[in-house]
């Protein structure tokens, strides 16, 4: 079954009568996450990620497959997958939660909006509560971007970073996130 | 050519050697998916049934434990826009909520391509969300 799917679609295809809800979406977000530290830096970028906003209630879910996240470099990418985020067991991550900070009002209207984006995210098979903030843009044609920016830490997703390599890998893993919403 | 030289010279060699090997194999970029072998050629809209039917089945069949390639044939139903250098062309399923999102480098899209064409590229499957992604695509004509 595919939970990812049906993570965005409960959100995305709730009955549409009870009240007017308004719902946003995309298919090819953009979520990027950044290591840096002395020794290297370490970026992926991931352009197609699913997400749905209720823009109605502020629920919003994210999808992103693990192996969609490309490298500059093919050996990050195959210790990414095989060693660290174990692709081929753990292949999606989930992201379930809130914006607050704006309403469905404001989102018809353009303006730069602050936010707070707060929800439990899955990743490598392990949940856990997530906080940060964020700002959603709505431009004079009624394009909706929203972004928002956080870190996370390997270990706190039971991800384990060998000691050898602990000094190549930021302590904090910086996640960009960018999405440009469309409305269904 | 003392024996005490020979010996410093054939160390710093295989050294020099080996720290090239190593640099090579650190800064080795990905490779596209048309420098793969396919392990798979299927349809497009017999790739997202395969996914629908059974995920994990697909998963391992076209995503596979190892990154692989593989050939799909389908009908264009949109292309682009470019974004961060790279152009989504999507393929046509029986599904109108879902496609097959391949994505190309700018440069690889074959001019030529527009909605309703049919066509064949090689990408590199990484699995299903609403759509069926590949990365990595080129174009095989």
């Amino acid at each position: 079954m595919n939970t990812a799917k049906n993570l965005l679609l409960s959100l995305a295809l709730l009955p549409l009568a009870t009240v007017a809800q308004e719902r946003y979406m995309t298919r090819t977000g953009h979520v990027a996450f950044h290591s840096e530290t002395p020794i290297e830096n370490i970026h992926a970028d991931n352009r197609k990620v699913s997400s749905v906003w209720d823009v109605t209630t502020g629920a919003v879910e994210f999808a992103v497959l693990i192996k969609a996240f490309e490298f500059e470099k093919a050996l990050m990418q195959e210790h990414f997958n095989e060693n660290y985020m174990e692709s081929n067991t753990f292949p999606k991550a989930t992201f379930k939660g809130k914006v607050t900070g704006i309403s469905a009002e404001q989102v018809k209207k353009v303006g730069t909006y602050d936010v707070i984006v707060e929800g439990e995210l899955t990743m490598h098979g392990v949940a856990r509560p997530m906080k940060g903030k964020g700002s959603v843009v709505v431009d004079a044609a009624g394009l909706v971007k929203a972004g928002s920016e956080f870190t996370v830490k390997p270990e706190d997703h039971g991800i384990a970073i060998p000691g050898v390599v602990r000094k190549n890998i930021a302590e904090q893993i910086q996640v960009i996130v960018r999405m440009d919403y469309q409305k269904m | 050519m003392t024996k005490k030289t020979l010996i410093i010279v054939s160390a710093l060699t295989v050294t020099g050697v080996g720290a090239s090997i190593a640099m090579s194999e650190y800064s080795r970029k990905p490779e596209t998916a048309l420098e793969k072998t396919e392990v798979a050629s299927i349809t497009a809209t017999d790739l997202l049934a395969a996914f629908v039917a059974d995920e994990q089945a697909a998963n391992a069949k076209y995503v596979g434990q190892q990154e692989q390639a593989i050939r799909v044939t389908g009908t264009i139903r949109s292309v682009g826009p470019e974004s961060g250098g790279l152009v989504n062309v999507v393929l046509e399923t029986n599904d109108a909520m879902a496609g097959i999102v391949c994505e190309f480098a700018k440069a690889d899209v074959p001019a030529s391509w527009k909605p309703g064409d049919q066509v064949t590229l090689k990408g590199i499957c990484t699995g299903y969300l609403i759509d069926v992604i590949l990365n990595r695509c080129g174009s095989v004509e």
